[in-house]
């Protein structure tokens, strides 16, 4: 994930919605919430893109909870087995798991910082290794490398949020690139890179 | 003939080179900034050409070949140990600065040094195919010639692309940080200034004016030390192999990595600056 | 240079094979010539059936045009590949050193334009296909480890220019992650 100021898939993971809670009221916005309210009240909810959040929140005009993405129940699950685990539409049909946990975690406390972080790492870790199997085997084209046992093949490509998408794409890549040179003769040019 | 013999297919996403970039023509020195760095003028390059041009190539002899008589003056071993290193370490240029995320120093010297002796073939090898008595020996040789020229002229490019794309990346940040100037080339330092001035007017008439004024800054940094201006990552890993012995670094963990000779490491780029700057290390 | 944006870190296989073209090799000229000046130096004179060295890209040049035979480098025979694999398949998780640093680059090349200049061509393929693999294996178990790449960084000694190049796009990125989600100890540089 780079903090590239630029960087589209951050601007994109930023852009998700989560819940809010407004601490006061505010007239005048109610539109924000759909109804037929003119204005917003305490306590009441709506649903808002982190970037905007954030800079409420800060200000203390809101609060929110850890989105679902993030629950316990989530974390339980990837206790159990990571790579089971589909993050890729717990935020939304973008995917931007780990982005965007990571801009919710900047902006907690200490504790509850650590602590998504610690899931967000570990569960990368744990499902890097099926990530970069599934990516060796798809670059052989000759299918020479075996898909590893981990059973979870096509499910766990399903599964992948986006940086993991990524990452896997670049693993492909590289790998194909080498196998192309591997099986042409030297120097004689491709008629088309796939 | 090796396929990098062609210009490459697919140049569309090349940038196309800034017309200040010296085509590979010697008087067009690409060194025209500061006099600290060594640049060859007009005078300088003709004096060398008139020296290289007594009993040598071009001027025929009615026994000896245009190309690779036998040497005996002791001045042209000289040059030829100089000759000898030059195009691996052009290519050692090359992967260094494609396997780092910052811009590393200008090889003026070096792509000078080249660009004359290209010039040079490239005359010898005009005089001798419209000369009607060069034997056929001769005219092989001249194939031999070119071919490597069209390496040296391949490795050139491609290192200047490279730095070209890094430029054009960091312009900004370039044109803001003074001390990163000497690194680049004269032509390469306008380009930079040029090109940032472009982007900034492109950013500017598209968007930038259309938002009130205290939105169209381009160098704000946000209170988490994100900024707009782009910058390389001194955290980025980089491959190096020791060519000599460099001692432990210590890791961001805490723990010691041995830097011995013949190891290679994928080590973040900060740790080990010193090394491949010094040229101890060798970058993959 | 045209390449798509997260394969730029690394030099591509062409690109590597491009400067492994710079090592010297022997070869034995098909016919005479005197000597050549070039801008990598003097070569020559050709004399058969003396042998001469040449960097690599002018012998297969030479061969292309079938003016020479090449001389095989010490290492590129039966014997010896077959040693070397064996000694991959038993050194358990640690890389074999593999002679010449552009091994591969250059046993490919050879294979490609010169077969007929080599002992049993197609044998050797295969035992290059298997030594590939069997580091090929090596790498992805190796990668696997508890631990390993964290805190970006990884010892890859052994590990030819082509092998670590096929790796460096992926590590980097993977590493860019973790390094992103480490939590934050010290607020020296931020992430990254």
């Amino acid at each position: 994930m780079e903090e590239d100021y630029f960087s589209l898939s951050s601007i994109l993971a930023d852009n998700h919605k989560l819940s809010c809670t407004f601490l006061l009221d505010v007239p005048g916005l109610g539109y924000l919430e759909g109804g037929s309210d003119p204005n917003i009240h305490q306590h009441g909810k709506l649903e808002l893109p982190f970037w905007l959040a954030q800079t409420l929140s800060l200000n203390e005009f809101t609060t929110f909870p850890l989105p679902p993405a993030y629950s316990n129940r989530v974390r339980a699950a990837l206790n159990a087995s990571a790579p089971s685990v589909r993050l890729s539409n717990l935020v939304g049909g973008n995917g931007w798991w780990y982005r965007f946990g990571k801009r919710i975690a900047d902006v907690l406390d200490d504790r509850p910082q650590t602590e998504l972080l610690n899931m967000l790492l570990k569960a990368f870790i744990n499902r890097l290794p099926p990530l970069q199997d599934l990516a060796a085997h798809h670059a052989s084209t000759d299918a020479s490398v075996p898909e590893s046992g981990h059973g979870t093949g096509e499910a766990f490509r399903e599964g992948m949020e986006g940086d993991e998408r990524e990452l896997f794409g670049i693993g492909q890549d590289s790998g194909r690139m080498v196998k192309i040179w591997y099986d042409l003769p030297w120097g004689r040019r491709p008629s088309k890179l796939s | 003939m090796s396929s990098f013999f062609q210009e490459p297919d697919s140049d569309d996403e090349i940038p196309q080179l800034p017309p200040e970039l010296p085509p590979l023509h010697p008087v067009a020195s690409s060194s025209r900034a500061s006099s600290s760095r060594p640049s060859i003028t007009q005078d300088s390059f003709l004096s060398r050409l008139e020296a290289t041009a007594s009993p040598r190539p071009g001027i025929r002899t009615d026994h000896e070949d245009g190309i690779g008589e036998e040497m005996e003056e002791e001045e042209e071993e000289d040059e030829y140990e100089l000759e000898e290193g030059e195009v691996r370490r052009l290519g050692k240029a090359w992967s260094r600065e494609r396997g780092t995320g910052g811009i590393l120093a200008w090889e003026g010297e070096l792509v000078d040094s080249l660009m004359d002796k290209l010039e040079q073939q490239q005359k010898l090898v005009d005089t001798l195919k419209s000369d009607p008595d060069t034997s056929e020996e001769e005219h092989f040789k001249l194939v031999l010639v070119q071919t490597e020229m069209e390496r040296v002229k391949y490795l050139i490019r491609s290192y200047v692309r490279c730095r070209l794309h890094k430029i054009e990346k960091y312009s900004y940040h370039i044109i803001l940080t003074p001390s990163l100037h000497s690194l680049l080339s004269g032509a390469e330092l306008s380009h930079a200034q040029r090109y940032t001035e472009l982007l900034h007017t492109h950013y500017s008439h598209s968007v930038l004016d259309s938002l009130p004024e205290w939105l169209r800054k381009m160098d704000d940094t946000y209170g988490d030390g994100l900024s707009m201006v782009t910058k390389p990552n001194p955290n980025l890993p980089v491959l190096i192999y020791c060519t000599r012995d460099c001692g432990e670094i210590t890791l961001d963990s805490g723990e010691q990595a041995a830097l011995a000779k013949g190891s290679t490491h994928l080590v973040k780029y900060r740790l080990v600056e010193t090394f491949v700057l010094s040229g101890q290390v060798e970058v993959l | 240079m045209a390449l798509p944006k997260t394969l730029q870190p690394s030099l591509t296989p062409d690109e590597l094979t491009f400067l492994a073209e710079e090592e010297e090799i022997s070869i034995v000229p098909l016919f005479s010539m005197t000597r050549i000046r070039l801008l990598s130096g003097i070569y020559g004179s050709f004399q058969p059936p003396s042998s001469s060295k040449v960097p690599l890209w002018l012998a297969i040049s030479l061969k292309r045009k079938r003016k020479c035979r090449i001389v095989p480098p010490i290492w590129l025979n039966v014997e010896t590949l077959q040693t070397l694999l064996k000694n991959e398949k038993e050194r358990g998780e640690e890389f074999g050193r593999l002679p010449g640093r552009r091994f591969v680059e250059v046993s490919k090349v050879l294979l490609d334009v010169a077969p007929d200049d080599l002992a049993q061509p197609a044998l050797l393929r295969s035992l290059l296909k298997d030594l590939r693999e069997v580091r090929q294996a090596k790498i992805r178990l190796g990668l696997q480890s508890e631990g390993v790449m964290q805190g970006s960084y990884l010892q890859v000694t052994n590990l030819t220019p082509i092998e670590l190049t096929e790796l460096k796009p992926f590590l980097v990125k993977a590493m860019g992650m973790m390094q992103a989600l480490e939590p934050r100890r010290d607020e020296a540089e931020g992430d990254e």
